[in-house]
């Protein structure tokens, strides 16, 4: 590509040409100032490596766009189109080189590309998080049939492709693939650790159904033209192959970024730059902008990429988000400024956040002036906002009569956010409080991208809890106990401790649940009881300074988190705390004597292991079908899908059965809702009573059908809105309408619930909670 | 039964209720000596009558309630199969107090009939609606519809694999083994199960096979036995879920050929015939 006549000096060097990279460039040239634009890839490689027709969103929608680049929601194809032209139109010119190093020397920076070094005065990082694909080392990888992404798998047919990598990526790409060519994938582990369960499970059947080889625990050797060479534990093989994909993961820029002078904490793999108000890394004149500081919105990147340009040239800019503020913080009194500077003083829990962080907070976050006793939530909401305290106080109503003051500067609902369980307390505005109320989403983003909101997070979670469950105890003990104590997380299955093991430590459960089980007399583990979050488990073994083995197995039901305590400090608490101590010892004696005078059997072991093993524990709302009723009829099935669109959102000819106890396929409502973990609109929301619903704004991008362990959403396509003649006479196909999740919504529109359960002829079909269902199975099973 | 159904739901109620009706309905049927003879044309014979055709209507109505009203409706539908059931009964009784048990071969007698076998075809249903679903339930296994068909499907996937990676003989003895993937309708009415075969056919099947693929045959004959044995459970599934809804193509046509019936007849008495008197 031709390029631009350089002079000695740049006056800014603009590293990678993503949405931020193109929009400083545009705007630089625009202020008439030197600048060159470095890519290694493809413009806007990001989205150029998105599937084929993906459609890219304009989120966040109100946020004007600040630039010369045209940008607004439309497929892959029509975004990369605007932005070559509109890169044109401003004369942009891209050198198309990977940048090794850059070096500040005295005033200026030196860019090393190549064999060549190009100085500047201003550099601006715009690299994104991507890194470089993770090559694999292999003789004959850089030939032009080995690539490192896939746009479109319909361009394949009758290939013979080998795919590198144990992923996401990996295995969507040869599934994809495998429908019209012979697919091999390659794993260099024996397992398919890393993906998202339902893509395991899916690549797993492909490989025993035979659709697809697959070589684990291998390595490629070579490459050749039409032939690859794998080293298997079974020695040597050679594949026939045209074309191999590499998924194998991308490299960090991390390395990159120290070696520019950018700090990063040691502690924190994924740490991203820190900037200032102008976008200033900890090194002058070395800007970053976009997703490399946190802002994977491409709305963003490109205004970033416009500010960070009058930064540059000392001009004052109001950032582009700061109509959102104003329309935010509007209708408080006092000015915006004041309100949104007392806001930002104010919360230490945010102290950390840069400046563009915290007004994306912000700009999420709704604001409210309560009035004294004004209820801010009740206990048993389902809602899972976080709250903090501008000014003011709020009281939490824990009993009857007992309320904790807090203060300003404080906050609450972490729990709720956590755990995913209903409020624990009543809330009400002590005197009159300015009050932020944070989404869960923007809090999850948080907790993630900046420590010190963990932290504090994780030390107000043990601080506030542990109290509960040690009564009068002198808050200096928990201080201490916080220190040491450490936050363990459990994948769904995994053991806590087992029967027999020596008790070293106590689990508080944060988040999650766990089930306990015993030994019976012939061996076979027979579990007994379930344990949901803001319990604690482990306390018998560690009553005495001598050695006891744990006296049953403790197993996470689901994704767990627990706070550990170790068997030391808790002794020490103990014997600090004589009444703490009573406690405790009265706790362990109830539940050994619970256990010995609940009736243990296998059949009720049984109940309790269907219940775990379909999630029941962590619904909040089942559609049970007593199948010694059901006459088959389907007629609820009929009423779902006349109340829907059509479309029923219930199967019930799926699911599981327990005696005569049926599970359809349908909704449950978790308190802890695995469809909502990644909705990038966040069109799955849960409203205060509990239903998680899908709101229209959903891009059917597919992930809550993929999330959901129990298979409930399914895409379904929107009918279209105009009526098409010409199918109708059925000369062309009906195009089908946008794809959007759908799922049961518990009929909330309709005054008398759900349609399937009142139209069940036969009062087979209702709606329970667990513990209903719990009774109706022991029931069934000749329990009661 | 462990579960209310919707015969004996509020213990009884509409069992009590029609009951109750009828013998005092009864009671003034036999109170009452109208000049002439008991028939429909008499003061009291008009009133059952005009309770009778009240009663069809509702019995007709709840037809329109089961597939129309799903937004709204009071209560839930199993809430008006009870009355359905009981109303639908005791007019067995009424109908005949109406015409002071005067039958002919006429237009009115034969909207009688028709509500009798109405009423017939309903206390069959009612029989299967009560008695199958824990006879399916006992067949199931735990295993839903769903799970049966996703499990056949996988087995013959299992089995193309093994067909195709083997020689002919194996291919042969594989199909063999093959079950209809959509089975007769008077194999699922009648429920007769695919042929299951014995340990000494399956013995000869494997010694048709090529000395080294006697293990492939061993899982072979393995998974497809297997499948013959769900297939057979669909069967009979399939073949109970007729059974409960056959009743059904018996009971419409004949309710609204009885409610045709019963207005000519009311159109008979009220508009034709009664000038004459």
């Amino acid at each position: 590509m031709a390029r631009r006549e350089m002079p000695d000096q740049l006056d800014v060097a603009i590293i990678g040409a993503g949405p931020a990279g193109l929009s400083a460039a545009a705007r630089a040239a625009h202020h008439k100032l030197s600048y060159a634009v470095f890519e290694k890839g493809e413009l806007a490689n990001t989205i150029y490596e998105f599937q084929k027709a993906k459609l890219v969103m304009a989120e966040p929608r109100k946020l004007p766009l600040r630039s010369a680049i045209p940008f607004q929601e439309g497929t892959r194809e029509a975004i990369l189109a605007g932005w070559q032209a509109g890169a044109q139109n401003a004369d942009i010119k891209l050198i198309r080189t990977e940048v090794r190093s850059i070096k500040r020397v005295g005033d200026v920076f030196e860019i090393k590309h190549g064999s060549e070094v190009t100085r500047a005065r201003h550099v601006i990082l715009s690299i994104g998080v991507q890194g470089t694909p993770r090559k694999l080392g292999a003789p004959g990888e850089d030939q032009p049939h080995v690539v490192y992404s896939l746009s479109d798998p319909d361009e394949f047919e009758g290939k013979h492709i080998l795919v590198a990598g144990a992923g996401d990526s990996a295995i969507e790409n040869a599934l994809a693939l495998s429908k019209r060519n012979t697919v091999a994938i390659l794993n260099r582990s024996a397992e398919f650790a890393r993906a998202k369960d339902a893509n395991v499970k899916l690549i797993t059947e492909a490989i025993a159904s035979g659709k697809m080889k697959c070589f684990a625990s291998s390595v490629l050797k070579r490459i050749d033209a039409d032939k690859v060479l794998l080293e298997t534990p079974e020695g040597e093989v050679e594949l026939r192959c045209d074309r191999v994909i590499v998924r194998a993961g991308g490299v960090p820029s991390r390395k990159f970024l120290e070696g520019c002078g950018i700090a990063l904490p040691a502690d924190q793999p994924a740490a991203l730059p820190k900037v200032d108000h102008r976008y200033q890394s900890n090194v002058e004149n070395l800007f970053c902008v976009g997703a490399l500081i946190g802002y994977p919105l491409i709305k963003q990147a490109m205004n970033q990429g416009y500010e960070v340009i009058e930064h540059i040239l000392g001009n004052a800019v109001e950032p582009a988000d700061w109509v959102l503020i104003k329309e935010r913080l509007g209708h408080l009194p006092g000015t915006v400024d004041d309100n949104y500077q007392l806001i930002r003083k104010s919360l230490p829990i945010f102290a950390d956040l840069s400046e563009p962080q915290f007004r994306e907070l912000l700009i999420d976050s709704p604001v409210h002036l309560k009035q004294p006793g004004e209820i801010v939530f009740e206990r048993l909401d389902y809602t899972d906002t976080f709250w903090s305290i501008v000014s003011g106080t709020v009281e939490a109503h824990i009993g009857p009569d007992k309320r904790i003051p807090m203060r300003a500067g404080t906050f609450f609902g972490e729990l709720g956010l956590m755990s995913g369980r209903r409020r624990s307390a009543t809330i009400t505005a002590g005197e009159t409080c300015l009050l932020v109320e944070t989404p869960r989403k923007q809090m999850l983003k948080l907790i993630s991208s900046v420590e010190s909101v963990k932290r504090q997070l994780d030390e107000a979670f043990i601080l506030r809890l542990l109290p509960s469950i040690f009564p009068n105890t002198a808050s200096s003990i928990f201080s201490e106990l916080v220190a040491k104590a450490k936050l363990k997380t459990f994948k769904k299955g995994e053991v806590l401790f087992k029967e027999g093991d020596a008790g070293d430590a106590l689990h508080v459960i944060r988040k999650g649940s766990v089930k306990i089980s015993r030994k019976d007399p012939s061996g076979n583990d027979v579990t007994r009881s379930y344990m949901p979050a803001g319990n604690y488990l482990g306390e018998i073994a560690l009553l005495s300074d001598e050695v006891v083995p744990r006296s049953a197995t403790v197993t996470a039901v689901v994704a767990t988190e627990t706070v550990m305590i170790d068997k030391p400090s808790f002794r020490a608490l103990l014997a600090a705390n004589p009444d703490v101590a009573a406690h405790v010892q009265k706790m362990a004696e109830n539940r050994r004597l619970n256990d010995l005078t609940i009736a243990h059997n296998q059949k009720e072991g049984a109940v309790l292991d269907f219940m775990f093993s379909q999630g029941v524990t962590d619904a909040s709302s089942l559609l049970v079908i007593d199948s010694d009723l059901c006459v088959a009829c389907d007629n609820c099935e009929t009423a779902c899908a006349a109340t829907h669109d059509g479309i029923s959102r219930l199967d019930r000819q799926g699911g599981k059965f327990f005696a005569a106890v049926q599970l359809p396929i349908s909704c449950r409502h978790c308190e802890n809702p695995l469809c909502m973990t990644d909705c990038p609109p966040d069109a799955l929301t849960r409203k205060p009573d509990g239903e998680v619903i899908i709101r229209d704004v959903c891009i059917g991008c597919g992930n809550c059908v993929s999330n959901c362990p129990y298979g409930v959403p399914k895409l379904v396509h929107e009918k279209p809105t105009k009526f098409d003649f010409l199918a109708w006479l059925g000369l062309r196909k009906q195009p089908e309408g946008r794809a959007k999740a759908a799922k049961c919504d518990l009929c909330s529109t309709l005054p008398l619930g759900p349609a399937c359960v009142r139209a069940c002829p036969t009062g087979a079909a209702v709606r329970i909670n667990p513990s209903e269902l719990g009774a109706m199975m022991r029931r069934k099973g000749g329990m009661l | 039964m462990s579960a209310e159904t919707f015969v004996s739901q509020r213990r009884f109620l509409w069992l009590w209720a029609c009951s109750l009706a009828l013998l005092a309905l009864g009671a003034v049927y036999l109170l009452d000596h109208p000049i002439g003879s008991r028939y429909g044309g008499t003061r009291l014979g008009l009133i059952y009558g005009g309770i009778s055709a009240a009663g069809i209507g509702f019995l007709m109505w709840y037809g329109i309630r089961k597939r129309h009203s799903y937004r709204s409706g009071r209560g839930t539908l199993k809430r008006w199969l009870g009355p359905h059931v009981w109303i639908g009964a005791s007019l067995v009784l009424l109908v005949p107090m109406h015409s002071g048990f005067h039958l002919g071969w006429n237009v009115h007698a034969a909207a009688y009939l028709l509500m009798l076998l109405t009423v017939v075809s309903g206390i069959w249903g009612a029989y299967a609606y009560l008695r199958f679903p824990a006879e399916m339930t006992n067949r199931r296994e735990g295993l839903t519809t769903r799970a049966c068909v996703d499990e056949i499907d996988s087995i013959s996937r299992d089995l193309a694999v093994l067909a195709k990676t083997n020689s002919a003989a194996f291919a042969a003895a594989t199909a063999r083994l093959e079950v209809e993937v959509k089975p007769s309708f008077a194999r699922i009415m009648f429920g007769r199960p695919f042929h299951a075969f014995s340990k000494q056919e399956l013995s000869e099947l494997l010694g048709t096979l090529p000395k080294d693929e006697y293990q492939a045959g061993l899982k072979m004959t393995e998974l497809a036995s297997r499948r013959i044995q769900i297939a057979n459970r669909l069967i009979k599934e399939a073949s109970i879920v007729v059974h409960m809804r056959i009743w059904l193509y018996f009971h419409l046509p004949l309710s609204f050929g009885c409610a045709v019936a019963a207005a000519a007849h009311i159109f008979w008495v009220l508009f034709y015939r009664w000038p004459l008197l």
